[in-house]
């Protein structure tokens, strides 16, 4: 076994004009396009269903000339609100988790 | 129709106030000078241009954006920027193989030509090394169909100049990385003498009462955790406040019930980003002032109000007060001296260069009067962000 | 004249749940530390949030307009309560962790321009005064209606009380003064409400016409009862609850990203029990009073319905709860209107924060005085409409794309509000373009959204350096950032 040369290793200079204070713990950090991409994927669905039912109903509404109909349906709609609300959070949590 | 009255106000107001803004930034109308020089106007500016990117350091990124601007200033076919181990960035029809062309110049530190023909490439290639503190850190080659004197030494000005705007940007960079080394110097150490009479403090129920003990050196634990810690310089006025209850925790032990401690909050600021052991120190302080030379209880009160936009924050003892002249001689010491931990000096100072002169601590005190410290802290400051 | 007492009583009443809420947490000893330096629930942050939000329009004047204009006015909580769910999906959390305070400072960390900061600032005041102004007319009408006193009486009221809370709110709890002044708010109006509901014989809701038809538009779009002048209101007031100043503000209060989400959950809840209110006293209203203006409406029914002492009663009641509206929603604009003003003038300094409090209450006591009051919904839909053509796509674009810069955003606010002045403009002298544009929402907002993206691609030199840290700071759990060892300890987090 022949020993090869030596070769003179140093220290990498630092990049010009950097503070070397920004590369210390970077590698720990997760992947973050891929927690903005799903967080906003789960985030465009509620969005999505929220357009739906709000523009939705008061046209479907229009089909249905029962003022009971009517009344039930603006204060039920509350009730959906509150469902995609915790929906949203259960899954954002679960994301971050 | 006086709604319509009320939505004409509420524009003129908007207009109102946004001219007030711009009023306030209003720079002075130049003279038309007679006759403009458009060359020189057209090179300051693309020059201009590329400074910015350039003076961030030179990588990848610096270098792309600076790349387009720098042939636009040549006018050649092709400009590249490489480092010393790579090529950063091109604009124009070459290919990342510049390093080949590179290298001479990188390991000579000299300019080198390359005529077209001679290399079997239809463009001729001009690369120019990019110095620091006379080390070459890259190369700036520039590549067009024929290489001519005048060329050559526009190439070499250009290089000349990025090597400048370079240089400049290292002395941003050390003049951070000293501000930096500032900061870690000030950088709060918990008081040698804290912790040596916490410890002997336990130490003496470690016989009488170790359940005590044991409980206070678990407290001891999680102060040193906090205090000791060396992430970042910010951290929430809620974790400031926990530090502060571990660190009196340990005192009442020592002083018993001559120690009284009172606290009121708004919880509002309690999520305000706080320079790392800000608060700490003053409660130290005013207990070393408050119980001192003094037989009675001593009281240590710490308000924390909403202000808007800010927390204030005040601490206050009714122990014996100082001269203020003293107080002023306490504010104005070497922050960085050994052995008082630290120091109200060194809290102040670091108040002062996050937040700017206008958020330094406010001493008020007198003999025989008790002291009290105020301090302010904005609710979003960029620095802490 | 007994109308006129009780209405004192409740002014008073509604003093002393603030002054009694203000009251700061204290604690003397180590034990009960804990006690002073807990962080507001999520809970009783949403309770205030919900305070601020159901302002004089969503007490009085939604159903005000149920009872004038029918039932096309059932949808109109429905899009405001909507907002919310937007404001969890796409904002909240990322903004809590963005850690900026007011929508400037979020618009000049983000895209690094103090320009853009008091471009935005001027955004806010616009929005703020607008809602100010609803507020004073609402008190104004209130003490008008129930007392005889000249209207300025109830805007000196509101004002001097929300001033009170804004400059003394500093000691105590602003979130307990706000969220007491919702429980009072909803045990007032849901009691009074059922307590008429029960009285009345008949079943008013079968005497409601449902259907959309044509008719006149109030100031953007309000009381359009069309199928699409109620559709563009809904799209305004459910993209436009995320810019309202007050109410971004209060997300500062959580601890952190997953507190703020829970906040606007609990909102989101407290909302929905509040939901009720509207469709209640507009469905009585419409049979029992006729001839009244729609934010006199709710205050005229109890005596209407119950002559006698009770009605009165219920009155001075309904009072309080008004009071407690406008004041909970007068001092949560002013305080976030004032700290992005003061901000912007001068950095430091609890001065110019309470100068600019003081300058913006007079501004709006000032065009209070100028205008005659319309339909309180009216002018906070006014509000909506610009923050849904500004501050929505600089919040949704500058939490979610990478690309934007402060050129872009400048360019979305100046088209975004720019339309939006203009046709609120042109309705209101006359030019009539039909429902979508009465309501200027779904024009601008989408032409605000359009700008913001293409000129930002056109100025990409104009990208904010660290975009990727920013990106990271705003979408990265806390607990995932940074070794968790560092995190300072807490008391039940001991092995042993």
């Amino acid at each position: 076994m022949s020993a090869g040369r030596r070769v003179v290793v140093r220290r990498r200079p630092p990049a010009l004009g950097r503070s070397s204070g920004l590369s210390g713990p970077r590698e720990r950090l997760p992947d973050v396009p891929a927690i903005v991409g799903l967080q906003l994927r789960r985030a465009l669905r509620t969005v999505a269903a929220v357009a739906g039912l709000l523009l939705g109903l008061p046209v479907l509404a229009a089909w249905v000339p029962e003022p009971w109909a009517w009344v039930a349906l603006s204060v039920a709609v509350h009730g959906a609100w509150v469902c995609l609300a915790v929906l949203q959070l259960r899954c954002a949590e679960r994301l971050e988790r | 129709m006086l709604t319509t009255v009320c939505v004409a106000l509420c524009s003129l107001t908007f207009l109102l106030g946004y001219g007030l803004a711009r009023m306030a930034r209003r720079r002075q109308a130049l003279p038309e000078p007679g006759r403009t020089d458009d060359a020189t106007f057209t090179t300051l500016h693309t020059a201009a241009m590329a400074a910015p990117a350039l003076r961030a350091g030179l990588d990848r990124d610096s270098a792309r954006k600076a790349v387009r601007h720098l042939h636009a200033l040549l006018g050649t076919s092709a400009v590249a920027i490489t480092s010393t181990e790579a090529a950063l960035a091109w604009d124009g029809p070459c290919t990342d193989d510049v390093l080949t062309y590179a290298r001479a110049t990188l390991a000579a530190g000299r300019a080198q030509v390359f005529p077209g023909e001679r290399h079997g490439a239809e463009l001729g290639a001009v690369v120019v090394p990019l110095t620091v503190d006379g080390t070459v850190v890259g190369a700036l080659a520039a590549f067009d169909g024929q290489v001519s004197a005048a060329l050559v030494r526009t190439v070499t000005e250009v290089g000349r100049w990025v090597s400048g705007q370079l240089e400049l940007a290292e002395l941003d960079s050390s003049r951070r990385r000293a501000l930096e080394a500032e900061m870690r110097a000030l950088r709060a150490q918990i008081s040698p003498h804290f912790v040596y009479n916490a410890l002997t403090t336990i130490a003496s129920f470690v016989r009488t009462d170790p359940k005590r003990a044991r409980e206070l050196l678990l407290d001891f634990a999680d102060f040193s955790r906090y205090a000791l810690r060396r992430a970042d310089d910010f951290t929430t006025l809620a974790d400031e406040l926990t530090c502060v209850d571990r660190y009196l925790l340990l005192e009442r032990a020592r002083f018993g019930d001559k120690l009284r401690f009172s606290m009121q909050v708004a919880p509002e600021v309690l999520p305000v980003p706080v320079p790392f052991l800000c608060l700490q120190p003053l409660v130290e302080n005013a207990i070393k002032h408050g119980m001192r030379g003094r037989g009675g209880p001593g009281e240590v009160r710490v308000v924390v109000r909403d202000a808007g936009p800010e927390a204030h924050i005040t601490v206050e003892d009714d122990g014996a007060g100082m001269d203020p002249e003293c107080a002023r001689r306490l504010l104005d010491e070497d922050p960085a001296r050994e052995g008082n931990g630290i120091g109200l000096a060194n809290v102040d100072l670091r108040l002062r260069q996050i937040y700017g002169d206008g958020y330094g601590l406010v001493v008020e005190t007198a003999l025989g009067a008790g002291t009290k410290v105020r301090l302010r802290v904005p609710k979003t400051s960029l620095s802490s962000l | 004249m007994s109308v006129a007492v009780l209405t004192g009583i409740a002014f008073v009443l509604v003093l002393g749940v603030t002054v009694g809420a203000a009251r700061p947490r204290r604690s003397s000893g180590v034990s009960d530390f804990y006690v002073a330096s807990r962080a507001v629930p999520p809970w009783w942050n949403g309770a205030a949030i919900t305070s601020e939000y159901t302002s004089a329009a969503a007490c009085l004047g939604t159903a005000g307009l149920i009872a004038m204009h029918g039932s096309p006015m059932l949808w109109y909580p429905a899009g405001a309560a909507a907002g919310f769910v937007v404001v969890l999906a796409l904002v909240v959390a990322p903004l809590r962790r963005s850690g900026t305070y007011t929508l400037p400072d979020f618009a000049e960390w983000r895209l690094r321009s103090v320009r853009l900061r008091r471009f935005t600032t001027c955004f806010v005041l616009v929005i703020g005064l607008v809602f100010l102004v609803a507020q004073l007319h609402a008190a104004g009408v209130v003490v008008r209606l129930l007392t005889g006193l000249p209207p300025w009486l109830g805007w000196a009221a509101v004002a001097v009380a929300a001033l009170g809370v804004a400059f003394a709110g500093g000691l105590g709890s602003v979130t307990s003064v706000q969220a007491s002044q919702f429980w009072l708010k909803l045990a007032v109006f849901v009691g009074v409400g059922v307590a008429c509901w029960w009285t009345v014989g008949t079943r008013p809701v079968a005497l409601l016409e449902v259907a959309y038809r044509a008719g006149s538009a109030g100031l953007a779009g309000a009381g359009d009862p069309s199928l699409a002048g109620v559709l563009a209101v809904l799209l305004a007031s459910a993209l436009g609850t995320m810019g309202l100043p007050h109410v971004i503000v209060r997300v500062y209060t959580d601890r952190d990203g997953r507190g703020a989400r829970r906040s606007i959950v609990a909102t989101q809840v407290l909302l929905a029990a509040f939901c009720v209110v509207p469709p209640l006293y507009g469905v009585l209203g419409r049979v029992h009073v006729r001839g009244a203006a729609a934010d006199e409406i709710v205050l005229l029914l109890p005596a209407r319905m119950l002559p006698g002492v009770l009605g009165d009663v219920l009155t001075g009641l309904l009072a309080a709860g008004a009071f407690a509206a406008f004041l909970a929603t007068t001092a949560g604009v002013l305080v976030a209107v004032g700290g992005a003003v003061s901000a912007c003038v001068s950095r430091a300094g609890v001065r110019p924060f309470r100068t600019a409090v003081a300058g913006v209450l007079v501004a709006a006591l000032v065009l209070t005085a100028v205008t005659i009051p319309g339909v309180s919904v009216a002018l906070v839909l006014l509000g909506f409409s610009l923050s849904a053509a500004t501050f929505c796509p600089l919040l949704v674009l500058g939490i979610w794309w990478r690309r934007l810069t402060d050129v872009g955003v400048a360019a979305g606010f100046a088209l975004g509000g720019g339309v939006t002045g203009a046709l609120v403009l042109a309705e209101q002298a006359g030019v009539k373009m039909g429902a979508l544009t009465s309501c200027p929402a779904p024009v601008a907002v989408p032409l605000s959204f359009a700008v913001m993206v293409v000129t930002s691609l056109v100025t990409p030199g104009r990208l904010p350096r660290g975009v990727g840290r920013m990106m990271v700071r705003m979408h990265v759990p806390e607990h995932r950032v940074g070794p968790s060892a560092y995190r300072s300890s807490r008391r039940d987090d001991r092995w042993s």
